[in-house]
């Protein structure tokens, strides 16, 4: 990426998840010049790492009611604004038998408090409608729950906002504030190996649960928990609604169409570390043992992923229910920390990622002396070309509508062109950017169908060669760091058919490509007491050999 | 299918049961023993010097059970069953031989087809070789090949051509491409457009598509042709090195009067309890089947052949419930990195056995007298990562069959 | 009966005979049947009618067509391998009428020449006459019960006028039994030979002779004393052998005009007031005529055209590839001559591969014998009427589920090549705008079809209706296994010959089987992989993992047609 010794910006926003891109591009829209850095790529952190679920705010009505009514108004703002990301399901909550039938009574008239529209179904009705239902149901409402695609979201958003004059820098790494009495002078970034500074007006700290290591670099600590989150994607879609448990937000509540697949989950367990976070065998044995009441067919299902990530709770420093803190955001500026120019917004919900970028942009403009108002609740996000190709089941549609000869399927689980992969590709460059396969993972379908990777990967690293992107030994190591990546996915959900799935997966990949051996053999090629083949004596011809 | 190859061979009448399906994912080579121990990824030039070290270290490894001679012997019979087939493989060494892999790395392995071979004395002489690439076939790219390896080899070039009559066709498939080059004038139109392409390459290499039933004479008619040393590189599977290497078998086995039930399983699996005969419920045929028989070899594969199965709460064997020598919890199956050089736990889990080949039962005992367990099924082995897949079924299917010949002639153990 | 009456009727009938043969025959060159018979004129198939017969009589084929004749013509070996039963009533019809014809009707032309001294009334041919007539009889009886059998319930016999002509035919024979029975019987007609012959009709004079006669030439004689005097039947028997013998045998060999005329005895004489005999004579004679001036116009004509098909066929069938030797010109008349050759016995029918399919589906427009009518039907363009919507339809759909198995065409007693026509009744089912789902599905690109599906049924993406079914290419299990190897597509013949990306395969069997994982169901239903696919069934048995994949085509084929068979608004062209 190729930048000038110094940065210059308006406001520089660390993190490039959902609130992160949402705030570039709120202050983009408000003329503000912006720059995000993000350690890693967009989503990295929680933002990709959840259900996908645009909460019509249920869940909540009991114990967090602002949080219900927050997610319930933002809800109708996103299917507005960004409908191309979202798929409006619907939702229903079914309590299952020995469900606790208190809760049961008092929601319909909770949802009502809180402003959302929840209708009581008869059961059978609703097994008609979703069949893998379980029998057991005793009760079930309907509400306005949908399917968003965070992906989608981010990257869209990122690319109005760059397209608005923004600027991103991916795997950029803060490591430094040079803060000057009470303002932050310039923040210290690593990208690359290279080290950069970049000088900014305002300084927004978005990088949800690394946010509060970012407040003690800054001298201005936060209080902030960890909850460890594990999901399960299935090998197909088992329902064509949201499906939540009615009962008090317990463990393996909820249930999402994820396009394709369906995602089901959650789980709240305290971590410490932000590192290597992975989902363990216990987590998945737990989702499946709970969400199976609700969907009995979830205990024979296939799985092909799982895949965990930490919320970042503002509050109490250590805690033993995740669940009863507030899903609130926060939004701290830091005054009486003694900064004027940083700011850190956390917390929060995906739902809410809108509103949580506009408070922090309000803040922020009201110290920057701009006054135009925020148009993130009415302006539409354009459809960005390049990244519609993480919308499932969109690309078998584009491929058949029409190819060239040479538009192969370089991803035959999810169908995904080569033309997906060299558009992901050229936009990565165009913006300076190397593109990994990983990368082009993150804003495609390939490698989230079944084969996890095994035969996409060699493929699209052949096409990517084929192209002239690829040189050297560089496609082996991407090779290895994909699948490798997909791997800490796979290993908790590894029994039945993905286990067979895995196998075959290492058969190839170990058995006969021999990537474990990183390349190892290539050295102890040439064998001393082998006889030295004449180079036009091969077997042809000669009966000896 | 080892098993069944060398029980015709001793004239033991035999009833194999069970699709070959495993072997579609086949790379057509031979693995014996290629790294040990796997946690060093130490590679053996030698591989019976690699399985005498194993036999030290691991005296569990199934291969380790079996003496050299054996080994050696059990191949050899296999490969000449192979080539009866029409299948020709070079002649086994007393070394390993390495062959070029679709992604640009090298595989140790040790019974390499004769139309792969002129690759693997390539890569030891390295001279100024040319590598082919069909425009069409997607998991397969000389760039890729070459790029990875063109620092150790200069010599080593690509070329990207048509294939002649697909040149309209998007996608090509490796076994339409195998079948089509059985045809003297595709083959022709080819060699064609190959030759002006050689320049000074002294071998040439092309993806795994010369012939698949005739892959014989296809190979030698492109190396009569283009006059120089010609190599196939394996592809993805399903491969047709690996279909090639299911229609040997499949004909080989016949061939010797084997009776196969493709596409029957076994539902039900019982023994007399004096030893005398098991009695095998097979469904999948109309009206269903029953065998009797007086030896049983359980060669069902792992996970992916479904001779191993797992749910959450473990693995189990397929057909009898045999116990499966496992690690205690399932989060102790896999490690965390997919290339870890451990390798993965469950890998190694499978059925114990006694001196015998017979699988031990819930009791330590052997399960049946006359129930025996060969391959990969087996504990104790790590085939993905010590490269003796092959070497594994073969070796132990002799040594089990060797044993099941004395059995039903009286002089084995109870 | 006066000559004249008789020849001028003869001629008269012959002649429509004639000129029906040839207007019927004409229909050969004229009728249209399959894209490729457009483009030839009926001068171009006269003309290759005769370069065929030439070169078939003159090569090594004039074997196999001498052998055909006898062997499948005469005695009908076809259907012997396929109906013994029927093969029996039909020799026995054929045999029976051809040489009753021959030996009864043309007896001045035949047995009289043949045979010097024939008489009609002499044995063997009293015996004889009656025989044949009894097995035509028989055998006609035999194929009328036949065609109550249950199997062929659903047969398609309709014809024109065949009922009629069946009911002629056994009038004639009926009539030909009685008038031989009154001709026995009568004492009128005795009277009018003893006076011809011997000079008297006087009952005295005659008296041994009546006596002879009444007791052993049945006649029956109103004035006869019974018992009848032995001694007077000793001397009639003189007097008949001087004068009658040499003409007349005695009529108990007329094994069933005898009876019959033993038991028209009563009311004989009343016969013999009313002149029976000359006016059953009349009948029985211009029934025939009858018969033979419409023989043309009903479903006999099959007497001419069968023989004529099956000796084509056996021209044809001499060949490396049989019938793909005929110019189109040669191919569009042996369409029209199989329209004319069936003999509607519904063997094609019982052998079709998917003929349960017409009860179930409630379409028995599936089955040969309809196919065979619709295909002339739309030729003669009848089909494309208004008010006939509903048989197109019908027929389009039963030309689709046709599994061109073959059956029909190798089981064939007249030797039609069914294959054939089929496949023209297809190609002019198309252009009339009625193609078969094949055909009309692959028109449009697949996802024209998914969208099509969508907007009808107001669902979004993904969004699978059968989900809960227990439909293969639903069911959640069908694919849980598929571990992306691709064998099933490196097996498949399909994918491998559709080198043309033009009119070839858009899928292949896993790109099918990964869209019907993904809910994408709607995507593969109008694929032509879908409808491409060949049924071999490589990719099922091949899979390591035993999915289904062809059960699973075959059940997207079925669905297709259900789902989108809604877009075939067709209307009959104004």
């Amino acid at each position: 990426m190729d930048f000038p010794g110094k940065i210059e910006t308006q406001v520089l926003i660390i993190g490039g998840g959902a609130t992160g891109t949402a705030l570039a591009r709120d202050l983009a829209l408000r003329g503000v010049d912006c720059i995000l850095v993000e350690k890693n790529d967009i989503n990295a952190g929680a933002s990709g790492r959840n259900h996908g679920l645009l909460h019509s705010g249920a869940r909540y009505v009991a114990g967090d009611r602002e949080t219900a009514m927050e997610c319930s108004g933002e809800g109708a703002i996103l299917k507005r604004v960004a409908a191309q990301t979202i798929q409006d399901t619907g939702g229903y909550f079914v309590a299952v038998q020995g469900d606790d039938e208190r809760y049961i009574a008092d929601f319909p008239s909770l949802c009502a408090q809180a402003g959302i529209a929840a209708r009581a179904v008869d059961p059978a009705a609703a097994r008609a409608l979703e069949p893998e239902l379980s029998d057991r149901a005793i009760a079930v409402f309907e509400v306005p729950d949908a399917s968003i695609d965070p992906f989608r979201l981010s990257l869209e958003t990122m690319a109005h906002a760059r397209s608005l004059g923004a600027r991103l820098m991916r795997r950029t790494r803060v490591v430094g504030f040079e803060r000057e009495g009470r303002r932050i002078r310039a923040v210290q970034v690593q990208c690359g190996g290279e080290e950069l500074r970049v000088e900014a007006a305002q300084v927004v700290n978005a990088a949800g649960a690394w946010a509060r290591e970012l407040t003690l670099l800054a001298g201005t600590p936060i209080e902030m928990s960890y909850s460890k989150g594990t999901l399960l994607v299935t090998h197909t879609r088992l329902a064509q609604r949201v499906l939540n448990r009615l009962r008090p937000p317990a463990d393996a509540d909820i249930l999402m169409p994820g396009g394709t697949v369906s995602i089901v989950g959650t789980t709240s367990t305290p971590v410490n570390t932000l590192d290597d976070v992975q989902p363990t065998t216990a987590d998945v044995d737990l989702i499946v043992a709970e969400a199976a009441r609700m969907l009995p067919a979830l205990e024979t299902m296939r799985y092909i992923r799982a895949f965990a990530g930490v919320r970042p709770l503002v509050g109490s420093a250590g805690f033993v229910d995740g669940r009863a803190i507030s899903r609130g955001y926060a939004l701290f500026d830091h005054e009486d920390q003694g900064l004027d120019n940083f700011a850190t917004i956390t917390g929060g919900k995906l739902t809410t990622c809108r509103l949580m970028a506009e408070r922090a942009a309000d803040l922020v403009c009201r110290r920057l002396g701009v006054t135009r108002p925020c148009l993130t609740a009415t302006m539409p996000l354009p459809v960005a070309a390049e990244c519609a190709w993480t919308e499932p089941g969109r690309s078998p549609r584009e491929w058949m509508r029409s190819h060239a000869r040479d538009d192969t399927l370089l991803c035959e689980c999810e169908l995904v062109p080569g033309r997906a992969v060299d558009a992901i590709y050229d936009a990565l460059r165009a913006a300076g950017d190397t593109p990994t396969l990983t990368d082009i993972g993150l804003r495609s379908r390939v490698g989230k169908g079944a084969c996890q990777g095994a035969f996409c990967a060699p493929r699209a690293v052949a096409h990517l060669y084929k192209r002239g992107d690829f040189q050297a030994r560089r496609g082996l190591a991407e090779i290895i760091d994909f699948f490798g990546e997909r791997w800490r996915g796979q290993r908790a959900v590894l029994w039945g058919e993905q286990l067979a799935q895995a196998e075959l997966t290492e058969a190839l990949h170990c058995g006969t490509f021999g990537e474990e051996l990183r390349g190892e053999e290539l050295r102890d090629v040439r064998m001393d007491d082998a006889p030295r083949a004449a180079p036009n004596a091969g077997p042809a011809g000669k009966a000896s050999r | 299918m080892a098993a069944a190859l060398f029980a015709a061979e001793r004239g033991l009448s035999c009833i194999q049961i069970g699709n070959s399906g495993g072997l579609l994912f086949a790379s057509g080579l031979l693995d014996l023993l290629g790294v040990h121990p796997v946690a060093e990824g130490r590679l053996w030039r030698s591989p019976y010097e690699g399985l005498a070290a194993l036999a030290r270290d691991e005296p569990d490894h199934p291969l380790a059970r079996v003496d050299a001679a054996s080994v050696r012997n059990a191949l050899e019979t296999f490969v000449a069953a192979l080539g009866s087939a029409g299948l020709a493989y070079a002649p086994l060494a007393d070394r390993n031989r390495k062959v070029l892999t679709p992604i640009g790395t090298v595989k140790t392995t040790f019974g390499v087809p004769r139309s792969m071979v002129a690759g693997s004395y390539a890569l030891e002489a390295r001279p100024p070789c040319l590598l082919v690439d069909f425009r069409g076939l997607r998991e397969f790219s000389a760039a890729q090949i070459v790029a990875t390896l063109g620092d150790r080899w200069p010599g080593l070039r690509h070329q990207q051509i048509e294939f002649p009559g697909y040149e309209a066709v998007p996608e090509l498939y490796a076994a339409h491409l195998a079948r089509a080059l059985e045809s003297a004038e595709t083959r022709g139109r080819t060699i064609a457009l190959v030759k002006p392409l050689l320049g000074d390459a002294r071998v040439v290499g092309f993806p795994a598509v010369l012939g698949l039933a005739r892959a014989g004479a296809v190979h030698a008619a492109f190396e009569a042709a283009l006059r120089i040393p010609v190599f196939e590189i394996p592809t993805m599977p399903t491969s047709v090195p690996g279909l090639r290497l299911q229609g040997a078998l499949e004909s080989a086995v016949s061939a010797r009067g084997v009776q196969r039930r493709q596409q029957a399983r076994v539902r039900a699996l019982s023994f007399e309890a004096d030893g005398g005969s098991a009695t095998l419920e097979l469904v999948g045929i109309p009206g269903g089947e029953r065998v009797l028989a007086r030896a049983v070899v359980l060669a069902t594969g792992r996970f992916s052949g479904r001779g191993l199965t797992a749910d959450r709460g473990g693995a189990c064997e397929s057909i009898l419930g045999l116990p499966v020598v496992q690690p205690d919890s399932r989060e102790a199956w896999h490690q965390r990195d997919f290339l870890d050089p451990a390798g993965h736990a469950i890998n190694r889990a499978g059925l114990s056995i006694d001196e015998n080949w017979r699988p031990l039962g819930a009791n330590g005992k052997p399960a049946w007298p006359g129930l025996y367990a060969v391959g990969s099924i087996l504990a104790h082995q790590d085939w993905m990562r010590a490269k003796c897949g092959s070497g594994l079924s073969i070796a132990t299917a002799w040594a089990a069959v060797d044993q099941v010949a004395r059995q039903l002639r009286g002089n084995g153990a109870g | 009966m006066s000559p004249v009456l008789f020849q001028t009727a003869l001629y008269a009938s012959l002649a429509l005979c004639a000129l029906g043969l040839v207007w019927r025959a004409s229909a050969w060159f004229r009728v249209r049947i399959g894209t490729d018979a457009r483009a030839v004129t009926p001068s171009r198939r006269i003309v290759a009618l005769f370069r065929g017969s030439a070169s078939a009589l003159f090569s090594r084929r004039l074997f196999a067509v001498l052998g055909a004749f006898f062997l499948d013509v005469l005695l009908l070996r076809r259907l012997y391998t396929n109906e013994k039963l029927r093969w029996l009533a039909h020799l026995l019809i054929v045999v029976g009428f051809t040489l009753l014809v021959l030996m009864h009707a043309l007896a001045p032309i035949v047995s009289a020449k043949l045979f010097p001294g024939y008489q009609p009334t002499l044995d063997p041919y009293l015996f004889l006459r009656d025989l044949f007539g009894l097995m035509v009889l028989t055998g006609a009886a035999l194929m009328v019960l036949g065609r109550r059998s249950a199997r062929r319930d659903l047969t398609q016999t309709r014809d024109r006028f065949g009922a009629a002509f069946m009911v002629l035919l056994a009038f004639v024979l009926v009539s030909g039994f009685l008038l031989e029975a009154c001709k026995i019987a009568s004492p009128r007609a005795f009277y009018r030979m003893t006076d011809q012959f011997i000079g008297t009709s006087d009952p005295r004079k005659l008296a041994p002779l009546r006596a002879l006669w009444a007791s052993e030439f049945g006649v029956a004689f109103a004035d006869m004393k019974r018992p009848i005097d032995p001694l007077l039947v000793e001397q009639g028997r003189k007097l008949n052998s001087e004068s009658c013998a040499s003409c007349h045998a005695k009529p108990v060999s007329a094994f069933v005009s005898y009876p019959l005329a033993r038991m028209l005895a009563p009311v004989t004489s009343v016969l013999d007031e009313g002149h029976a005999e000359v006016w059953l004579l009349y009948l029985h004679v211009f029934a025939c005529f009858l018969g033979l001036a419409s023989l043309p116009f009903t479903r006999f004509f099959h007497v001419v055209a069968a023989p004529i098909s099956l000796l084509v066929d056996a021209a044809a069938r001499d060949r490396a590839s049989p019938g793909q030797g005929f110019s189109s010109a040669g191919r569009a008349s042996r369409r029209a001559l199989a329209l004319d050759a069936c003999v509607r016995c519904g063997i094609c029918d019982s052998r079709c591969s998917v003929a349960p399919l017409a009860r179930y589906l409630g379409n028995p427009g599936l089955l040969p014998s309809h196919k065979l009518l619709a295909t002339g039907a739309l030729a003669g363009g009848r089909l494309l009427r208004t008010g006939h919507e509903d048989e197109a339809l019908r027929a389009a759909d039963g030309a689709f589920l046709c599994t061109d198995c073959g059956r029909c065409t190798s089981r064939c007693p007249v030797g039609l090549d069914l294959a054939d026509l089929w496949e023209a009744g297809r190609g002019d089912l198309a252009a009339a705008g009625l193609p078969t789902p094949a055909q009309w599905v692959q028109a449009r690109p697949a996802l024209d079809w998914a969208e099509f599906l969508q907007a009808r049924s107001g669902l979004h993406d993904l969004y699978d209706p059968d989900a809960s079914s227990a439909l293969l290419s639903a069911g959640r299990s069908t694919f849980s296994r598929c571990v992306q190897c691709q064998t099933c597509t490196n097996v498949c013949p399909v994918v491998a010959h559709s080198i043309d990306t033009g009119h070839g395969i858009d899928l292949t069997p896993q790109k099918v089987m990964n869209l019907l994982r993904l809910g994408l169901r709607d995507l593969a239903l109008g694929s032509r992989m879908v409808w491409d696919c060949a049924n071999c069934y490589q990719c099922q048995e091949s899979c390591p993992e035993g999915i289904r994949v062809a059960d699973i085509m075959c059940e997207l084929r079925g669905l297709s047609v259900q789902r989108l068979g809604s877009v075939r608004d067709w209307k009959a062209p104004a």
